[in-house]
């Protein structure tokens, strides 16, 4: 199809880009310009049921929030079938559970930085968690939507593998729960992030350190001599280091893969500013902690 | 394949509205197309700039990124809901053309939208509250100076208006 000018909408060969065959098709009028594929849609009301709508397609893809999928549907991908999931409730909520809290994958970003459970038993990373993305972003995105979309640039996964944080999921074969800091988070079986748990560890302190982003970002987290470190935005996916706090200047430049290496910023800037931010963060830190 | 057609029922700027709308139709496209709500305005297309921005259930929604079977059961309010139906202008709105908070105005409804929905939740909004909330959209002519100002007269008027 050439320029909305020049359409013949009597030929055998034209399609309308939407539903209708007025102005907004022939382009006088400001229809959404990157037109998205047609996808059937699935509203699913339970885990179990999300997991069969995924099962019934070979082209199904997940939604709640729409922040990331819709971007990536603007610019080229498509599904089949999206399966929405914004209406099972179980999958809202953020739970104290004594050791630890639960928060439900379709938890927004804004609910997190305004829970009270949070402010109380993780305020280090209801703080951290506030500086991710604008606020249309916070009120709308959710926390499983961020960590699933395995965004190179997103944060999520960061901060919650340096806390030592799990991500709960349900699959059609069960039950299971994966460490946020392992390499691989999913499963070759539809299965569908419920919560996201993060320990509540008495005396551990978070900082983290997105002044670079999107060259690389750093998440640290001490507790009894230990440091968890997290980076983002300098690799593929996330990469993470525990070990004596120390052993951490020694450790970090080398532990791991060859950053990525484009003109935001070399592999070699990247790689020296994450031990610089590592550094500061756990400096600050003990800093804090001796005042 | 071709999409499938979705049932929605919504309250647009106090009006009930019931359509069928495509799967993959962008509420923004419903707003402007078919209820001729054209203050919404269509920028970057990719949820970035805000100029799209309405307040659905209260909350500022990118509409250029939001699907129209999203906004089914929601209460939403564009730009020209905000006036009230004898013309007075929301508070926001007078602010914004007494602090003349625009140039070419294209993004002008996107912001008065974020604004008033920091407003609904904090009339007292210190200036470095008003700058991070606004920095979710974007303006390329006026420099911010003069939008955040008019936030701040607004708010003004807000707390004005309670007591």
């Amino acid at each position: 199809m050439g320029p909305p000018f020049s359409v013949d909408i009597t030929s055998p060969n034209f399609e309308p880009v939407g539903m209708y065959t007025h102005a907004t098709d022939a382009g006088w009028i400001s229809r959404t310009h990157r037109a998205i594929k047609p996808f059937r849609l699935r509203k699913p009301e339970t885990v179990t049921d999300a997991l069969g709508a995924c099962a019934d397609s070979d082209n199904a893809t997940i939604i709640a929030g729409g922040i990331d999928l819709i971007r990536r549907m603007r610019n080229g991908d498509s599904w089949d079938a999206l399966i929405d999931i914004s209406g099972i409730r179980a999958l809202r909520g953020i739970t104290d559970l004594g050791g630890s809290v639960r928060i439900g994958a379709l938890t927004t970003h804004w609910d997190i930085e305004t829970d009270p459970v949070l402010a109380e038993r993780l305020p280090d990373f209801q703080a951290a968690w506030k500086t991710i993305g604008n606020v249309r972003v916070r009120m709308t995105g959710t926390i499983g939507g961020n960590l699933m979309a395995a965004e190179a640039g997103y944060d999520g996964r960061v901060l919650l593998g340096a806390m030592g944080g799990t991500m709960a999921f349900h699959a059609s074969d069960g039950e299971y729960s994966v460490p946020a800091a392992a390499d691989i988070i999913g499963k070759p079986v539809p299965a569908l992030l419920t919560a996201i748990e993060i320990p509540v560890l008495d005396g551990a302190r978070l900082a983290f350190d997105r002044s670079l982003k999107p060259v690389v970002s750093v998440a640290a987290q001490l507790h009894e001599g230990v440091a968890r470190i997290g980076v983002g935005c300098a690799f593929e996916a996330p990469q993470f280091w525990t070990g004596p706090v120390g052993e951490m200047a020694v450790a970090l430049p080398a532990v791991f893969p060859d950053p990525i290496n484009n003109p935001m910023g070399s592999a070699d800037y990247r790689r020296r500013m994450i031990g610089v931010l590592a550094a500061r963060l756990i400096l600050a830190i003990q800093e804090e902690a001796r005042s | 394949m071709s999409g499938e057609l979705a049932f929605i029922s919504c309250v647009v700027n106090g009006v009930r509205q019931e359509l069928h709308v495509r799967t993959e139709e962008m509420l923004i496209d419903v707003l402007r197309d078919r209820l001729a709500l054209t203050g919404t305005k269509l920028s970057c297309d990719l949820a970035t700039c805000g100029a799209c921005s309405v307040l659905m259930d209260g909350k500022p929604a990118a509409s250029c990124a939001t699907f129209a079977w999203q906004a089914d059961g929601a209460d939403i309010r564009t730009i020209e809901g905000l006036t009230a139906a004898d013309g007075t202008l929301d508070p926001v709105q007078q602010a914004f053309v007494d602090n003349s908070a625009f140039q070419c105005g294209y993004c002008t409804p996107g912001m008065i939208v974020l604004a008033r929905t920091l407003l609904d939740r904090d009339p007292n909004p210190d200036r470095a509250a008003i700058r991070n909330w606004m920095g979710a959209n974007i303006c390329r002519c006026t420099g911010y100076e003069m939008i955040i100002e008019a936030v701040e007269k607004a708010a003004s008027m807000v707390r004005a208006d309670a007591e």
